[in-house]
C-alpha cells in the first residue's frame, strides 16, 4: 500500500511500497489529485521501500511530472536505494527528467 | 381548468341535466385540474368507460349525488371516480366494466385485470349488503346466505328497491399511486367493529374459496380499511403504463420473455403458482406434477428458473435437484426449492446440491413474485455476462492474431537470411492476450538489415494499440530509416509523444547491421542492454548499454540520441530482450534475475554449446525462471554468419508462432 502524507505547509510526501506498479495505479493518481486539490507546492515521492518498479509505475512518475508542472508545484524523487528501482530509473534517463535524491 | 360534463341517459334526466351542471360546476370551480364528468340515469347506460380522469354520477336522482361531491376526491394520478347509488352499482356488470377499462387501458394485464374484478365485486357486495343496507346474520335481519341463497337475494332486493338503504351511495375512485393501481370503494353504511373482523379472519384457513377481507387479500398486492369499515383501499401493481408517462418495467418485458418451470406432485399447488406468476405477466408458466416428468420437461424447453417441490414420491425434488444440474444444458438453470419443510438442515441440503432460494410453503403470493423476479433477473445478468465474455475473448484472440501478423512473417526472415546470411529467431510471449512488445527487422537493401524492438508500458489492450500506432510510424518514416536512424528516432518519437496519452512511453531500441563490415550501429532509447554473444572461444559475452529517454516523453530539447557504432567479429551473435528477461524471479530464491545473472547464464551457456542458439537461452530460462511471467517477454537472437565460420552454425529458422509456447505464462 502507498501511502500520502501532508508535511504541512503545503508539502506532500507519497511513500510508495516494496513494489512500484500497475497495481498502485489508482491510489496514486487518487493522491495526486488529492495533492493538486490542496494546492500543494512541494511533493515527494519516497522511493525507500522500493525493490521493484514497472513500466506502469514510470508511466505515473510521467503523469505526476505533468500534473504537478501544471501547478508550479516542485517534484523530487527522493531516497532511491542502489537497486532495480535505481538501475531502472538511470535506464530510462528520468535523472534528465526529475529531480532525483539518492540515498 | 377543463371540465367537460356529458349526459348518457334518459330524456327526462337530460332535461335536468343543465342545472346539475351547474351545481356541479359550481362545486369543482375552485379546483386546478382538467375533469370530464358523465351523468347516467343507470349504470347500463354507461357501455364503457372511455376517459381517464373522470367522473362518473350514477343515478336516477343526481341531485341526491350532487349533495355529496365532496365525497369525490381528485389528486394527482387519478384516473376516475364513480359515485352511484347501491342499486345501480349492485351487480357483476359494474365491476366487469371497471376491470376491463383497466386492462383496455394497459393498467393491468389480463390475468390481473381478472383479479381485480373479482377483488372489486367482493368489496362492493361488502359495501351494499354490510354497509350501505347494514345486513348482517348477527344482526337478525332473517338472512343467512349459507341457508337459503334465494331467500338472501329477496332480501337484498327487497333492501335494494324499497327502503332508503338502497339509495345510499358507493364511491369507487382509482388511481395512479407509486406505480400502483389504487382503488378504493366508500359505502355511507355504519361501519363495524374492524378489529374484530379481522380477528376472525385469521381463524379461515381456507384461501381462495372465502369471501370478505380474505378473498380480497388473497387477490391483491395490498388492501386497508378506513373510515371504520366505511371504506377499503386495495392495490395491485400497474405495469403497463408507459402511455401514462410512466417508465414501462423493464422487469415486465423480462418475465414476458422467460420461461419457468413448476414441479411438484400436488396440482393445486402448481396451479396456484402458475396463477400467481402469470397475474404479474409471465407468459411461459410450464407445469409438472413428479419429478420424472419435470426433469424431462427441462430438458426439452431449458427454462430460465425451476420451481422445486422437495417432498414428491419416487423422486424426491433433491434428487431431481442432482438429476438436473447433472444434466448439461441444464446445469445453470437457477433451481428455487419451494416445500412445507422450513427447518434450517433443509434448506442448508438444498443449497448444497445448488438451489439459490427457497420459499416456504403455503406460498404467499407476494414473496413467490419477488423471488421469482430476482433469480430471473440474475440468471439473465449471468447470462449476458457469459455472452459478453464470451465475446471479448473472441475479440481477444482476433486481435492477439492480429498483432503476431504485425511482427515479420516468416518468409521475410527466410529472405534476409537467404540474401545475407543474417539470421534472426524471436521468442515473442504474452503476460495477456495482448503485448506492449513489438519487434520487426527491414531488409534496408545495401548489405544492412535494421532489427527494432520495443515495449510500451502496461500490457493488454491499451498497449497493444501502441503498438499498431507504432508499426504505422515505422512505415511512414521508413526511408528516414535509410538514410540517418537518428532523423528516424526523432520522427518516431514525435509522433508518438504527439499521440500516446501522457503515462505512456515505449523503450526503444533500432539497430542497424551492416553484413559488409560486420558493424552494428544502434541507438537504444531506455531498452535493457544488448548482449554480445562472441563466436571466439575465450571471449565473454558483454551488454551493451541502451540508455536514454524513452520515445513519446519529451520531444524537447531534453530528447536527446546516442548514436553507438560496434565492431562485431565474425559468429558473433547477438541478442535484444525486453525486461521481462532480467525482471523474471527465479523458482528457488524469488530473486530476480538481473543483467549480472543473466550475463552469468549466458557465459555458462556460451561455455556449454559451440554455436548457442535462442533454444539454449530459452531452455536455461524456463528451468529456472518462476512462471507465470508478469511480463511481456520478447528476446531476439541474431546470428551473423561471417567468412571464416563454420556452415553449423547456421541455425534452422525459428518463426515467433513456434515459440509462442516455448513459455508457458
Amino acid at each position: 500500500m502507498i501511502k500520502l502524507n501532508e508535511l504541512g505547509d503545503k508539502k506532500f510526501e507519497i511513500v510508495l511500497s516494496k513494489s512500484f506498479d500497475f497495481e498502485n495505479l489508482n491510489d496514486f493518481r487518487f493522491f495526486l489529485k488529492k495533492v493538486q486539490k490542496e494546492g500543494g507546492k512541494n511533493l515527494n515521492i519516497n522511493f525507500e521501500k522500493v525493490e521493484y518498479i514497472d513500466s506502469s509505475a514510470l508511466g505515473m512518475l510521467m503523469l505526476a511530472k505533468h500534473e504537478t508542472d501544471m501547478n508550479q508545484c516542485e517534484l523530487k524523487l527522493c531516497k532511491i536505494k542502489d537497486g532495480h528501482a535505481k538501475d531502472v530509473l538511470h535506464l530510462v534517463k528520468f535523472n534528465q527528467l526529475f529531480t532525483i535524491q539518492e540515498g | 381548468m377543463n371540465i367537460n360534463i356529458q349526459s348518457n341517459s334518459s330524456t327526462a334526466f337530460k332535461h335536468n341535466a343543465e342545472k346539475y351542471e351547474q351545481e356541479i360546476l359550481r362545486y369543482f370551480e375552485s379546483q386546478d385540474y382538467t375533469l370530464s364528468v358523465h351523468l347516467c340515469e343507470n349504470f347500463k347506460n354507461l357501455e364503457q368507460l372511455d376517459t381517464d380522469n373522470s367522473v362518473y354520477i350514477v343515478s336516477s336522482r343526481p341531485h341526491h349525488v350532487l349533495e355529496n361531491l365532496e365525497r369525490i376526491s381528485i389528486s394527482e394520478g387519478h384516473i376516475f371516480t364513480i359515485i352511484g347509488e347501491s342499486r345501480l352499482l349492485y351487480t357483476s356488470r359494474s365491476a366487469r366494466l371497471i376491470s376491463e377499462y383497466l386492462f383496455k387501458e394497459s393498467y393491468l394485464t389480463h390475468a390481473q385485470s381478472l383479479q381485480y374484478f373479482t377483488a372489486l365485486q367482493e368489496c362492493l357486495l361488502n359495501a351494499i349488503e354490510h354497509g350501505n343496507l347494514n345486513l348482517s346474520k348477527d344482526k337478525k335481519d332473517g338472512l343467512s346466505m349459507l341457508d337459503n341463497i334465494e331467500r338472501y337475494h329477496k332480501v337484498i332486493e327487497d333492501h335494494l328497491n324499497n327502503s332508503s338503504r338502497g339509495s345510499k351511495l358507493v364511491t369507487v375512485t382509482c388511481e395512479v399511486k407509486d406505480e400502483l393501481i389504487v382503488t378504493s370503494v366508500e359505502d355511507q353504511g355504519e361501519g363495524y367493529d374492524v378489529e374484530k373482523v379481522l380477528k376472525e379472519r385469521k381463524k379461515t384457513h381456507t384461501l381462495m374459496h372465502s369471501r370478505g377481507i380474505r378473498l380480497i387479500e388473497g387477490l391483491t398486492d395490498s388492501y386497508h380499511i378506513l373510515k371504520n369499515g366505511k371504506r377499503i383501499d386495495f392495490a395491485m401493481q400497474a405495469l403497463f403504463l408507459s402511455h401514462h408517462n410512466f417508465t414501462q418495467s423493464s422487469m415486465m418485458d423480462t418475465r414476458h420473455k422467460s420461461k419457468i418451470l413448476i414441479i411438484d406432485d400436488q396440482e393445486a399447488n402448481t396451479k396456484i403458482a402458475k396463477f400467481y406468476l402469470e397475474s404479474v405477466g409471465y407468459t411461459s408458466v410450464y407445469t409438472a406434477n413428479s419429478a420424472a416428468e419435470g426433469i424431462a420437461l427441462a430438458q426439452e424447453i431449458i427454462p430460465d428458473l425451476i420451481l422445486l417441490d422437495i417432498v414428491m414420491p419416487d423422486i424426491n425434488g433433491f434428487a431431481a435437484c442432482r438429476k438436473i444440474k447433472l444434466m448439461e444444458e441444464c446445469q445453470n438453470i437457477p433451481i428455487l426449492f419451494f416445500s412445507s419443510l422450513d427447518d434450517t438442515q433443509t434448506r442448508i441440503k438444498g443449497y448444497r446440491l445448488g438451489a439459490v432460494d427457497y420459499v416456504a410453503k403455503p406460498l404467499q403470493k407476494n414473496e413467490l413474485i419477488a423471488r421469482t423476479d430476482a433469480h430471473i433477473q440474475n440468471g439473465l445478468l449471468y447470462k449476458s455476462l457469459n455472452a459478453y465474455v464470451e465475446k471479448v475473448n473472441n475479440d481477444m484472440s482476433r486481435a492477439k492474431q492480429a498483432q503476431i501478423e504485425l511482427l515479420p512473417s516468416s518468409e521475410k526472415l527466410l529472405g534476409i537470411k537467404k540474401k545475407y546470411e543474417l539470421e534472426v529467431s524471436a521468442c515473442f510471449k504474452t503476460c495477456y492476450e495482448l503485448a506492449g512488445d513489438y519487434w520487426t527487422v527491414e531488409d534496408l537493401d545495401d548489405g544492412r538489415v535494421a532489427i527494432l524492438m520495443a515495449d510500451f508500458t502496461g500490457h493488454g489492450v491499451a498497449a497493444s494499440l501502441n503498438t499498431v500506432r507504432l508499426h504505422a510510424f515505422i512505415q511512414e518514416f521508413y526511408h528516414y530509416l535509410q538514410e540517418d536512424i537518428e532523423s528516424f528516432v526523432y520522427k518516431i518519437n514525435q509522433r508518438l509523444k504527439s499521440t500516446i496519452p501522457l503515462e505512456d512511453f515505449a523503450t526503444f531500441v533500432c539497430a542497424i547491421f551492416d553484413t559488409t563490415k560486420n558493424e552494428l550501429t544502434y541507438i537504444g532509447c531506455g531498452n535493457p542492454p544488448i548482449a554480445v554473444i562472441p563466436y571466439k572461444k575465450d571471449a565473454k559475452c558483454k551488454f551493451l548499454s541502451c540508455e536514454g529517454l524513452p520515445l513519446g516523453i519529451e520531444d524537447s530539447g531534453k530528447f536527446s540520441l546516442r548514436k553507438q557504432r560496434i565492431q562485431l567479429d565474425d559468429g558473433d551473435s547477438l541478442m535484444l530482450f525486453s525486461d521481462a528477461l532480467i525482471e523474471a524471479r527465479h523458482k528457488t530464491d524469488n530473486e530476480m534475475w538481473g543483467e549480472k545473472k543473466l550475463l552469468q547464464k549466458l557465459n555458462e551457456i556460451k561455455d556449454q554449446y559451440t554455436y548457442p542458439n535462442l533454444d539454449d537461452i530459452l531452455e536455461t530460462f524456463n528451468e529456472t525462471a518462476k512462471k507465470p511471467l508478469m511480463d511481456d517477454l520478447t528476446i531476439l537472437h541474431i546470428t551473423y554468419k561471417g567468412n571464416n565460420v563454420s556452415k553449423e552454425l547456421l541455425q534452422s529458422y525459428m518463426h515467433p508462432d513456434a515459440l509462442l509456447t516455448e513459455l508457458s505464462g
